[in-house]
């Protein structure tokens, strides 16, 4: 007779194939740096999606003309095209003049971009509303 | 002896409790994969871009590429490729072989940046070519890549009409919410600037325009040279009746510092389905 010990342990071996299987490589085993790349995704272009639902309101009270300014920026930018990389220096300039906004204070605004959600969401939002739903 | 029954119990105990340990991992693991499936997107981008633009024969210019990162995401670089003839793509003297977003090449989820690229055309370029844009990037330790297409009409660079239209033909449906009816009526400005841009279509047709009259342009009502903006018109698809309606379209503009107000008109194709 088996005892209690192996009853438990082959209950376990049959178990463990099929934790095995159901492993996610792609969060529990980070690929080398020369591994090929995974499949190709199809990118979207598709505007007519919803982009964000709602902006958080605190961000929006501090920051609104930075935010605002962004959105309508990177709007601009897809429309247009320029002779050189400077000559896209000189439309930001022109476009911060425009708006009252200081060169200094957006690039302070734009380095939190990376580090603040809070600052991306208000910013996808004002992109949303005013270049992809108009 | 009166051991044996002892034994027996705790014998089947141990094959129930060796029975449910195997269910509850396989339990937990089939979780895993279902929640697995629908959480693991590969943190792909989307291009906000638009899928179809005009450019100007002969011409070399930077064109902004706009990405939205919808989870966070590192090193994301762009490549762009077309094998139409005469036409070259090159990046900015940082990266040299890819295009990196302009804040960095990490980006935050819901984080929107650009990508630049420059662009060139001769007169070898046929009118009608296609610039395949490849973006990778890595998504929790894993490298991964998408492309996606963007067609473009090569414009004349003797063209006399400084508002080039790069739509000829759509396509309108009869049924759903009439959201679909909206045409956008995209247009490449090739005078250094066109202002008052009202566009409307000829004869008594059952659209709305945006404004009463006309349609202005989406991004405000000037274009300054290499800028594309649409201006949309919706069409009533039972009104028109099904099959395809060669239309005339009018566009009004003033020109640079001038007022006087020119008027030109192209064709548009609209097919009801």
């Amino acid at each position: 007779m088996r005892s209690l010990r192996n009853r438990v342990a082959i209950g376990i071996l049959v178990a463990l194939p099929f934790a095995a299987c159901s492993s996610d490589p792609a969060t529990t085993t980070p690929a080398a740096e020369d591994s090929p790349p995974s499949t190709d995704l199809a990118l979207t272009d598709d505007s007519d999606l919803l982009l964000i639902d709602e902006p958080p309101a605190t961000t929006l009270a501090v920051d609104g003309p930075l935010i605002r300014f962004e959105a309508m920026w990177v709007c601009e930018l897809q429309r247009r095209t320029f002779t050189t990389p400077d000559a896209v220096d000189q439309a930001l300039e022109e476009a911060l003049d425009e708006a009252g906004l200081k060169q200094a204070d957006y690039e302070t605004f734009r380095a939190r971009v990376n580090v603040e959600q809070e600052l991306r969401d208000s910013i996808l939002f004002a992109y949303q509303e005013t270049c992809v739903l108009r | 002896m009166r051991a044996q029954p002892t034994t027996g119990v705790a014998s089947s105990l141990a094959s129930w409790l060796g029975l449910a340990f195997c269910l509850t991992i396989l339990l937990i693991h089939s979780t895993t994969l279902r929640s697995g499936a629908e959480t693991e997107t590969k943190g792909s981008p989307r291009f906000l871009a638009a899928s179809s633009t005009g450019w100007v024969e002969g011409e070399s210019r930077w064109v902004s590429l706009p990405w939205l990162a919808t989870e966070g995401i590192q090193d994301f670089r762009v490549t762009a490729l077309s094998t139409a003839p005469g036409v070259r793509v090159t990046y900015q003297q940082e990266t040299l072989d890819h295009a990196a977003p302009q804040f960095g090449p990490d980006l935050g989820a819901n984080e929107v940046d650009v990508t630049m690229l420059q662009v060139s055309t001769t007169t070898a370029t046929p009118e009608s070519w296609e610039l395949e844009v490849s973006a990778s990037w890595e998504y929790r330790g894993r490298r991964h890549e998408g492309a996606t297409v963007i067609k473009v009409t090569t414009i004349s660079a003797v063209t006399e009409n400084p508002l080039q239209p790069l739509i000829d033909d759509a396509t309108v449906t009869a049924s759903g919410d009439g959201t679909d009816n909206w045409v956008d009526l995209a247009y490449l400005g090739l005078a250094d600037l066109t202002t008052n841009v009202e566009v409307s279509v000829e004869g008594d047709l059952p659209v709305q325009y945006t404004s009463k009259l006309f349609s202005s342009l989406d991004h405000g009502d000037e274009l300054v040279r290499g800028e594309i903006d649409s201006a949309r018109i919706w069409f009533d698809p039972n009104r028109l009746g099904a099959g395809s309606h060669e239309l005339t379209v009018t566009l009004q503009y003033t020109i640079d510092a001038s007022t006087a107000v020119q008027v030109v008109s192209h064709p548009l194709l609209i097919t009801v389905e």
